[in-house]
């Protein structure tokens, strides 16, 4: 095992336990009861042991574990429905690392966990990443209002997609959202506990971060780092979903027997299991493909959304459905999954749209093994 | 009924509930409190009675409409084209009620009929417990013999509508020594008693209409038993039978696929039209030939009301497809709304927003029949497969593990 | 719309499932596809006797003058038992083209001996089947593969003219100058021969062209949908009812498999999707026996409804089965092949979901 499996092994291992007793259902119900809310003692208490700089490259700041503890943890707090800024934090120290140097000083907060960041790439309406940004950066700064975000409601960054007046082009800026110039518009959502808000600009100040093409691909390289993150966020509370129901199913009794000896009940199991196994393989072969496959990441990003979206709507879905009637109340803790599983799901671009671009790359997820 | 009766019944309530009903429904129910939206009910209700359209097939001299089963069925479906506050009366007037007029005296029924016909007073059902839900007969709640009458102790769970309720219909074990069938009874019981504690329990999502309640000690007499002592499971399952034929809207409660295809005609999916997407068009498609299939079922249904005979078991499809569907398609509205599509708007109804539409769907697929149970029933009914193994028939309830 | 079968039709439904539960087997159903017989004719020679080629021409061309809610129910019940006989193309589909044509000489001389069953039709409607070119009295082209071919008296096919035009033609199918050959083996269900032919300055009677051609087309794919959808509805009926049986004899683990949820539910969901197929197939019925309006929307619904039914209790059918269920031997087969047949013939799905939606889109 090298230094970086056994430091992977370890800042893993001790997420498990700290997530596992620091959140409980009281804490997370009383998270989902305000919009925009976020649980700062623990982004706090995790920035102190380094999670926020724990997939950053060396070179950056950060302890150079690489995507795959990005990966993980995201799993962990998948598994417990805690809303933590770790990919968004990560996702854009890599796009500022991409672009030009002269961002070392918001590198440096992000890393730390000092600053948040949050990904605003939508405009309202968008169900899917756009090549025509309704947002405008011109001569007056900024303008224009995102998509509901999450984190936008405590974020200091924001990468945020608009139309380079001047150059007539789209262009990727970096945003810092403690000025004059942007309101955070907190909404009632499905998952209050998202830090979730749409950002409104108004002659705004920002800086592009890239332009044209430049942007276009940087946005994909974006996005397709932040779904494949997602993807084990959702496959990790899918999981915990299918062990909620089971647990379930082996205890409660009708009818003289554990509803789990139903086969209604048990293959409604295993067809869950199976999902949730599909979406893993396609999470773990988008995670080993930005190392060795760059070119096809983008199309086993999607790959890797679209089977766990599915995955973790069918586990929550059927969760509460397993529990009955004590899955649809407020007390249960199954109704937290079943809006995870649809604020995910709609977070960096709905289905249909990770489908279309499935398709458009289908060639790409041509050879085997 | 001939069909020129019904056409004209269908004439004249269509009528009344177009002069009447706006002041009760839609834009005169946004933004009342619970409160406020049942005591516009409990209005609703009372000029309903007045009119014959209050309880259509009980006996007038009770304040009932006096009416057959399709004059209800017909009505009740006019009456789903408003959104009116209905649903607090629906469980009274549907299951305790009737069973009333099956056990009770003369003298019971002038004096308890009248006020629950007219809205003044609401009837619960106590049927469900925290290990008994679709095996009722699992309930563990007992009821000891005192003087004339009996001790209740024990909670029950999930009732509708408890926290308003004046009276409530209970099935309790009197006899844990007989199989789980046989060692049960079913009384009336005042929800003022002493010893009775409504707890309201929060849904995930929405108002909330579902209860536990605690019997301590509650004394109910004898007088109020419905049925023999150990009968209680038979009385139980007569109510659950009542209604005949339950009338839910097409959408059961959600979203109307017209709608959906506006919102595909104006949304896109990676800059396409939205309702050019192949599998937008699928799922409007089959949603559209479910729902006339549906339709066709429902008027069969009526058809055979309106002859005297029983409507087949397969009205129990609209619930099993339609609360699947109700879910299926709002999740993929939301997913056409997109990232904005997690937005709930204050005050927004189920049948005008996807979101709500879709948060409040999971209750659907489980009360009053979970996908499971209604699949048996099919199963059983229709196919006349054979029940489910059942390892604790004939052992006494205290002999089960 | 409050729409049910009369009683004399329900009478002779009852009489055709009786009579083909006793003459259409499975096991001639096999004799057949091991045969050199295109259909079953000796099964073909008891349905003219019992009069069902004669049932929807009207009695001045020697028929029995009944409506299409007859054929619904035939066709249901040949669905059930996967008769192979040309029933669907020659009565469904050519009686039913004839029918509509204004010129009563053409009636004269085509309907009557369709009645009496000495004419078998074959029917060729839907694009992508090759195409046939008409002028001068004369059809060219090639066809295929098309239900019947090799074996029809007569062929009715979609053609155009030398203008372009769409038109509709009648052929003598046994004319020297068709060259017609059965492709046995190639089409997924051996129990409906299929046939190719070319045609080289073959004489052809021009039914209708443009507007009405189209208007005749049109009207004879709604009535295919609906009178395909009873067939589907038989025969998902059938695997439904033949699952339940095997399910209610099959032990494992010392019960009937029945007896299991995942069978029970699986059954439920088949029997689900029956009755909404059989609520939209009757809606269908109606639809097509009142000329209605909304004819097009209902033959939409109707085909939708029993190809995903039928689809699902075959698959379903040959999954309770188990390893049984995919040999020769157990029966699940036949139905398989038709179910997927059936699925694509006259329009599939897709098809039929965009005939859907132009309506609804249309109603906005």
């Amino acid at each position: 095992m090298g230094d970086n499996q056994e430091a992977l092994a370890m800042i893993t291992d001790q997420a498990g336990r700290l997530l596992e007793d620091a959140v409980t259902p009281q804490r997370l119900k009383s998270l989902l009861q305000k919009p925009g809310s976020f649980d700062r003692d623990l982004w706090l208490q995790t920035v102190g042991l380094g999670w926020a700089g724990a997939a950053v490259p060396e070179e950056a700041g950060g302890f150079g574990l690489g995507w795959e503890v990005l990966c993980a943890l995201a799993g962990h707090l998948g598994a417990v429905t805690a809303s933590l800024p770790l990919i968004q934090n990560t996702v854009l120290v890599d796009a500022l690392a991409q672009a030009d140097c002269g961002y070392s000083a918001v590198i440096e907060q992000l890393v730390s966990g000092e600053a948040i960041a949050t990904l605003a790439l939508f405009d309202q309406g968008d169900n899917g990443i756009s090549d025509t940004p309704q947002l405008v950066y011109g001569s007056s700064g900024l303008n224009g209002v995102t998509a509901v975000a999450p984190f936008a409601a405590v974020a200091g960054f924001a990468l945020v997609h608009a139309l380079r007046e001047d150059q007539s082009q789209p262009a990727l800026l970096l945003v810092a959202l403690d000025q004059k110039g942007v309101k955070r518009d907190l909404r009632n959502c499905i998952d209050n506990a998202r830090g979730a808000a749409a950002l409104d600009f108004a002659n705004a100040t920002a800086t592009p971060v890239a332009v044209g093409d430049g942007a276009s691909s940087l946005l994909m390289r974006v996005a397709a780092r932040a779904v494949i993150a997602t993807a084990f966020e959702q496959v990790g509370g899918a999981g915990s979903c299918l062990q909620s129901a089971c647990d379930y199913a082996r205890e409660r009794k009708v009818f003289g027997q554990p509803i789990g000896a139903f086969q209604g009940i048990k293959h409604k199991l295993a067809d869950i299991y199976a999902d949730i196994e599909i979406a893993r393989g396609c999470a773990l072969d988008a995670l080993a493909a930005l190392e060795s496959n760059p070119r096809a990441a983008l199309a086993y990003a999607a790959a890797a959304r679209v089977t766990a979206i599915t995955a973790y709507e069918h586990a929550a879905r059927e969760n509460i459905q397993v529990h009955g009637g004590i899955g649809v109340t407020w007390e249960s803790a199954e109704h937290h999954y079943y809006r995870r599983s649809r604020s995910l799901a709609l977070e960096l671009g709905a289905a249909p749209y990770w489908r279309d671009v499935l398709v458009d790359h289908v060639e790409l997820l041509a050879e085997g093994y | 009924m001939s069909q020129n009766d019904t056409r004209a019944y269908l004439a004249s309530a269509r009528a009344w509930l177009a002069e009447q009903a706006p002041a009760y429904s839609g834009a005169a129910r946004r933004g009342l409190s619970v409160e406020e939206d049942l005591a516009l009910g409990r209005r609703w209700l009372h000029l309903k009675s007045e009119h014959g359209y209050a309880a259509i097939t009980m006996p007038k001299i009770y304040g009932g409409g006096g009416g057959t089963e399709i004059e209800k069925v017909i009505f009740t479906n006019e009456e789903n084209n408003y959104d009116l506050p209905t649903g607090y009366f629906g469980i009274s007037l549907g299951m305790p009620v009737p069973m009333l007029l099956k056990y009770a005296s003369e003298e019971v029924l002038r004096e308890l009929v009248p006020p629950a016909i007219r809205g003044e007073q609401i009837w619960c059902q106590l049927f469900s417990e925290p290990a008994a839900g679709s095996d009722l007969a699992a309930l563990t709640m007992r009821a000891t013999p005192d003087g004339d009458g009996w001790r209740l102790n024990g909670q029950k769970l999930w009732t509708s509508w408890a926290q308003y309720s004046d009276w409530g219909v209970v099935v309790v074990r009197t006899d844990p020594t007989v199989p789980k069938h046989a060692g049960l009874t079913y009384f009336y019981v005042d929800m003022k008693s002493p010893g009775v504690e409504v707890r309201v329990i929060p849904k995930l999502a929405g108002e909330s209409e579902i209860n536990e309640v605690f019997f301590n000690d509650v004394f109910v007499p004898d007088a109020q038993r419905m049925g023999g002592v150990g009968g209680g499971f038979k009385v139980a399952m007569e109510t659950l039978m009542i209604e005949r034929y339950a009338v839910s809207d097409e959408a059961v409660g959600g979203i109307s696929v017209e709608k959906f295809v506006d919102l595909a005609m104006r949304t896109r999916i990676n800059g396409q039209p939205a309702l050019a997407d192949g599998e937008v068009r699928r799922l409007i498609a089959d949603t559209v030939a479910e729902r006339q299939g549906l339709r066709s079922i429902h008027r069969r249904a009526m058809a055979a009301i309106a002859a005297g005979t029983e409507p087949g078991p397969e009205g129990a499809i609209r619930k099993l497809l339609g609360a699947r569907r109700r879910q299926q398609v709002s999740a993929v509205a939301m997913d056409l709304l997109g990232v904005d599509g997690v937005i709930m708007t204050e005050g927004a109804q189920p049948t005008e927003d996807f979101t709500e539409s879709w948060i409040e769907s999971p209750p659907l697929r489980i009360a009053g029949g979970s996908d499971e149970i209604l699949r048996n029933t099919i199963a059983e009914k229709v196919l006349g497969l054979p029940q489910d193994h059942r390892p604790d028939k004939g052992i006494p309830f205290n002999k089960l593990s | 719309m409050n729409f049910d079968f009369s009683a004399d039709q329900k009478e002779l439904a009852d009489h055709a499932r009786r009579f083909l539960g006793e003459s259409c087997t499975f096991d001639r159903l096999r004799d057949n596809m091991a045969g050199e017989e295109a259909y079953d004719r000796s099964l073909w020679q008891q349905m003219v006797e019992l009069g069902w080629t004669a049932i929807n021409i009207p009695e001045a061309q020697g028929g029995l003058g009944m409506g299409s809610l007859e054929l619904c129910l035939l066709s249901e019940e040949v669905g059930r038992v996967l008769a192979p006989v040309p029933f669907f193309s020659t009565v469904c589909l050519g009686a039913h083209i004839l029918n509509q044509l204004g010129q009563e000489s053409l009636r004269e001389q085509y309907l009557p001996p369709i009645a009496a069953g000495e004419s078998v039709v074959a029917v060729a409607l839907m694009p992508g089947l090759g195409q046939l070119e008409y002028a001068d009295g004369c059809a060219s082209g090639a066809l295929g593969p098309v239900a019947w071919l090799g074996a029809a008296d007569l062929l009715i096919s979609r053609a155009r003219d030398n203008h372009g035009t769409e038109c509709l033609v009648l052929i003598d199918a046994k004319h020297a100058t068709v060259a017609r050959r059965n492709i046995d083996g190639v089409v997924l269900d051996g129990l409906v021969r299929h046939g190719q032919a070319e045609f080289s300055a073959t004489p052809a009677r021009l039914l209708a062209s443009g507007d009405e051609a189209r208007r005749l087309i049109e009207l004879a794919l709604a009535q295919a949908a609906i009178l395909t959808a009873f067939e589907q509805l038989g025969g998902a009926q059938a695997c439904c009812e033949m699952a339940r049986d095997y399910s209610l004899e099959r032990y494992t683990f010392g019960r009937v498999i029945g007896g299991y949820q995942a069978i029970k539910h699986k059954l439920a969901d088949v029997q689900v999707e029956i009755e909404l197929a059989r609520s939209n197939a009757y809606y269908g019925a109606w639809a097509l026996a009142t000329d209605a309006a909304e004819l097009a929307r209902a033959a939409a619904l109707a085909r939708i409804s029993a190809t995903e039914a039928f689809t699902l209790a075959a698959e379903e059918n040959l999954q309770v089965h188990g390893g049984i269920g995919y040999t020769w031997e157990a029966n699940c087969h036949f139905y398989y092949q038709r179910a997927r047949l059936l699925a694509i013939n006259y329009g599939n799905a897709d098809y039929w979901s965009q005939q859907l939606l132009a309506g609804l889109q249309a109603a906005h």
